[in-house]
C-alpha cells in the first residue's frame, strides 16, 4: 500500500506525516538517523493499525523550530502534535532515539498514550558500555553502524532517492541541537518513568552496535510492569528484523484490544 | 607594517611517524593515521614537555631581541601540534617575560567559555601586566576544539557573537549589572580587573574564509587576519571585507588586513627547504587532511560550506604545491624577501604574522631561523612596508621614518 502524505501544523511549525492503514492509532518515531519512509515493517504494522508516522521536528520534511533545544520539549511537541491529530489517547512505537521521545511523552503526558514500544530506546545513560557517540565519526558511517549485516545496510542506501549525505546532515544536526551534552541522554528520565502509567514493552536488537543492552534493561525495570524482549539483528531493526519486532508489537498492542 | 613572530608550539618530540598508527588501547573511533583528538595523551611526556616550553618561551625574547613587533600566541586541544592549551596562560608568561613586544592572542576561543567575564577578567590582567600589550584577537575555534571542550557545535556562532558582546561590555562598562543572555546568564557582573587599553585592548578575528566571520569584523571594524589562505582567497576575503566597511560607512586600509604566513628562511636554499618540510609534520595544519566531522562536525557550520572546505583544500595538500601556491614562503632572506614583497603588493597588509619554525625543528635551528628573519628580512619588510604606505593602526610604520 502507498502512505499518503500530509503536514500538521503544531506550535507554529510544519510536522510531516506519513499515515496509511486502518484500525486503532499507533504512532511511530523513528531514529535520530531520520524518518525510514514507509518500511516493511510499517507496512506489516498498517494491517492491523491506523499507522502515523511524523517526521519530528528539525527532522527530514518537518520544520526545525530555533526554540526547541532539547528532547523533552521535543516530546511535548509530539505530545501537541498527537492531539491535533486525536484527543484520544494512542499507542506509540518509538525506535531508538525515537524510543526516548516517546518515553519523555509517556513519562509527563501518560494520560496520552494506551499502550507504549520502544525498541533499543537511547535517554538513558547506560549502566554499562556507552551509547554509541556518532559525533565523533562521519555520519554515514554512525548510519552503518546501525546494521548488523553490510547487505542490509547496502539495500537501505540503494533505496535512497535524493541527496542522502545531506539528509543524514540536516538530521545530525538536529539531534547535536537537541542532545550533544548529556551525549543522548537525559539524567532526569529514569526517575520520571515512574510516571509511565501504561502497559509498556521494550525490545533490544542482539546485534546492536549503537544501543548497550544494559539501556535496555534499565528502561525494563524503570517502568512499573513493562515487559522485555529481543530480536535478532542491529540497531536498524525496520530493515534487518522487521517481521520480527511487528510479531512483538502485534501481540503486545492486540492483547490492550482483547 | 606591524611585524609577529608565530609558532604553534608544536610537540616536537614526537620521533617516529609509527605513533599514528592503530593501537591496541585506541579509542574506538580512531582510525590509523588520526593524529588529534583520540591520538592518546600516552604519548605525551610531561619531561619532554617541560624542556620544550622553555625552549618556546625563550624563542619568543628572541623574537622580541630580534626586531619582531609582536607575538603571536593561540590555542588547539587535544593537538600534538600545538602544546599551547590555553591562551591566557602563555599570553601571561608573556606579559611577564617580555618588554616591549604587541602580545597577539588569535585567538580566544569564545565559544569554548562557560564565563567569557572570567576571559574578561584574565585579559584584562595579562594588559596591565604587560603594560597594555595586548591585542585580544577572538575565533570560533576549529570544529574539534568544539568536541574537545564538548562544546555544542549547533550554537558555536550563537555563542560566539553573544560572548563576544559579554566581553566588551565587561571590559567597558562599569558594574554591577547583570546579563541573562541565551547562552550565558550572569547574576553580576563586576570585574575586578578591567583593560588598561582604553577603550579596550585591539580586538582583531583570525580566520579562513568564512563570509559571516569576515562580515563580524568588518562591521566593527576589527581586523581581519587571513590564516594562510591562497592569494585567490586573500583577495576574495578582502574586497568582501572592504564592502561590508563601505557599507558600515568606513574605508578599510591595510590596517585592517593581517596576514599570517609560513616563512622558512635560511642561509642556504636547501637548507630552508629541508626546514620548511617540518611544516608539512602531520600532514600539515593547512592541508586539509583532518577527518571532516572533526574539521567541521555537524551543525558547526552550513553542509554547503562544509562540503566546500573539503572541495578547498584538495588542490595545495602538497609541499611543492603549498610552495608554488605562495602559502609557503621558503628560501634564503633574499629569496623569501621577493616573495613576500609580491604578497605585500598584491594583498596589502598592515599586520604581518610569520611562522619560521613548526614540527620537529630543534630549538637551535628554530633561534637560527628566527635570528635570520629578524636581521636579514624585517628591516627590507618594514622599507617595503613604508614604501607600500602598509599602515598597521598602531603606528609602527610612522616610527620607523
Amino acid at each position: 500500500m502507498s502512505p499518503r502524505s500530509f503536514s500538521v501544523r503544531v506550535a507554529g511549525s510544519e510536522i510531516d506525516v506519513l499515515s496509511g492503514g486502518a484500525g486503532p492509532r499507533l504512532t511511530i518515531l523513528h531514529r535520530d538517523t531520520g524518518r525510514c519512509g514507509w518500511t516493511r515493517l510499517h507496512e506489516r504494522l498498517a494491517t492491523h493499525f491506523n499507522i502515523l508516522a511524523p517526521s519530528l521536528p528539525g527532522y527530514d520534511a518537518s520544520d526545525r523550530p530555533d526554540w526547541l533545544r532539547n528532547v523533552t520539549d521535543l516530546a511535548a511537541l509530539i505530545g501537541l502534535f498527537d492531539d491535533a491529530i486525536d484527543s484520544e489517547p494512542g499507542a506509540f512505537l518509538g525506535l531508538g532515539f525515537g524510543g526516548w521521545v516517546a518515553a519523555e511523552l509517556a513519562a509527563h503526558s501518560p494520560g496520552r498514550v494506551t499502550r507504549l514500544v520502544l525498541h533499543s530506546p537511547m535517554g538513558i545513560k547506560p549502566m554499562t558500555g556507552e551509547i554509541f557517540d556518532q559525533f565523533l565519526v562521519e555520519a554515514e558511517d554512525y548510519a552503518r553502524k546501525g546494521f548488523a549485516s553490510e547487505l542490509a545496510y547496502e539495500r537501505e542506501c540503494a533505496t535512497e532517492v535524493g541527496n542522502r549525505s545531506l539528509r543524514l546532515d540536516r538530521n545530525r544536526e538536529m539531534t547535536t541541537r537537541i542532545a550533544w551534552k548529556p551525549a543522548m541522554f537525559n539524567p532526569s528520565l529514569k526517575h520520571l518513568l515512574r510516571g509511565v502509567s501504561k502497559p509498556s514493552l521494550v525490545v533490544w536488537s542482539t546485534d546492536d552496535k549503537i544501543v548497550p543492552k544494559s539501556c535496555a534493561e534499565t528502561y525494563r525495570d524503570a517502568i512499573v510492569g513493562a515487559r522485555y524482549a529481543e530480536v535478532p539483528g542491529g540497531h536498524m531493526v525496520e530493515y534487518e528484523a522487521p517481521d520480527a519486532l511487528a510479531d512483538l508489537v502485534e501481540d503486545f498492542l492486540g492483547e490492550g484490544q482483547a | 607594517m606591524l611585524i609577529s613572530y608565530f609558532t604553534e608550539q608544536p610537540y616536537s618530540a614526537v620521533e617516529s611517524e609509527d605513533v599514528w598508527a592503530l593501537h591496541p588501547f585506541d579509542h574506538p573511533a580512531r582510525r590509523p593515521g588520526d593524529n588529534t583528538l583520540l591520538h592518546s595523551n600516552r604519548f605525551f611526556d610531561p619531561v619532554i614537555a617541560a624542556r620544550l616550553f622553555a625552549e618556546r618561551i625563550r624563542e619568543y625574547e628572541v623574537a622580541e631581541e630580534v626586531g619582531f613587533d609582536g607575538v603571536m600566541v593561540n590555542e588547539h586541544h587535544n593537538a600534538p601540534y600545538c602544546m599551547q592549551a590555553r591562551i591566557t596562560v602563555m599570553s601571561s608568561v608573556l606579559a611577564a617575560r617580555t618588554k616591549r613586544v604587541k602580545i597577539i592572542q588569535l585567538g580566544n576561543p569564545l565559544p569554548t567559555w562557560d564565563n567569557p567575564v572570567q576571559l574578561a577578567e584574565e585579559t584584562a590582567m595579562i594588559d596591565m601586566i604587560s603594560g597594555g600589550r595586548l591585542v585580544a584577537g577572538i575565533v570560533r575555534a576549529g570544529g574539534a576544539e568544539q568536541i574537545a571542550n564538548n562544546v555544542n557545535p549547533a550554537y558555536n556562532r550563537e555563542r560566539f557573537h553573544e560572548a563576544h558582546d559579554l566581553l566588551i561590555k565587561a571590559w567597558t562598562v562599569p558594574g554591577p549589572w547583570r546579563w541573562e543572555g541565551e547562552h550565558y546568564q550572569q547574576r553580576v557582573v563586576n570585574p575586578w580587573a578591567i583593560p588598561l587599553q582604553k577603550p579596550h585592548p585591539p580586538v582583531w578575528v583570525p580566520g579562513i574564509t568564512s563570509k559571516e566571520t569576515i562580515e563580524f569584523a568588518a562591521r566593527r571594524r576589527y581586523p581581519y587576519v587571513c590564516l594562510n589562505t591562497t592569494l585567490e582567497d586573500t583577495k576574495r576575503i578582502w574586497s568582501y571585507y572592504d564592502q561590508i566597511a563601505a557599507e558600515t560607512g568606513f574605508a578599510a586600509g591595510p590596517q585592517h588586513r593581517g596576514y599570517l604566513v609560513r616563512c622558512v628562511v635560511a642561509d642556504t636554499e636547501e637548507k630552508a627547504m629541508r626546514n620548511a618540510r617540518e611544516h608539512m609534520w602531520m600532514s600539515g595544519e593547512f592541508a586539509g587532511f583532518g577527518r571532516p566531522s572533526w574539521v567541521a562536525p555537524t551543525g558547526y557550520s552550513s553542509f554547503e560550506a562544509r562540503s566546500g572546505r573539503a572541495a578547498l583544500d584538495d588542490a595545495g595538500r602538497s609541499f611543492e604545491g603549498q610552495i608554488e601556491r605562495g602559502t609557503l614562503v621558503v628560501g634564503t632572506p633574499q629569496q623569501v624577501i621577493k616573495k613576500l614583497r609580491w604578497w605585500l603588493e598584491e594583498t596589502r597588509p598592515g599586520l604581518l604574522m610569520l611562522w619560521p619554525n613548526d614540527g620537529r625543528l630543534d630549538h637551535e635551528s628554530s633561534l637560527e631561523a628566527i635570528r635570520l628573519t629578524g636581521e636579514a628580512v624585517l628591516p627590507a619588510l618594514r622599507e617595503i612596508g613604508q614604501e607600500l604606505d602598509l599602515t598597521d593602526g598602531f603606528g609602527v610604520s610612522q616610527q620607523a621614518t
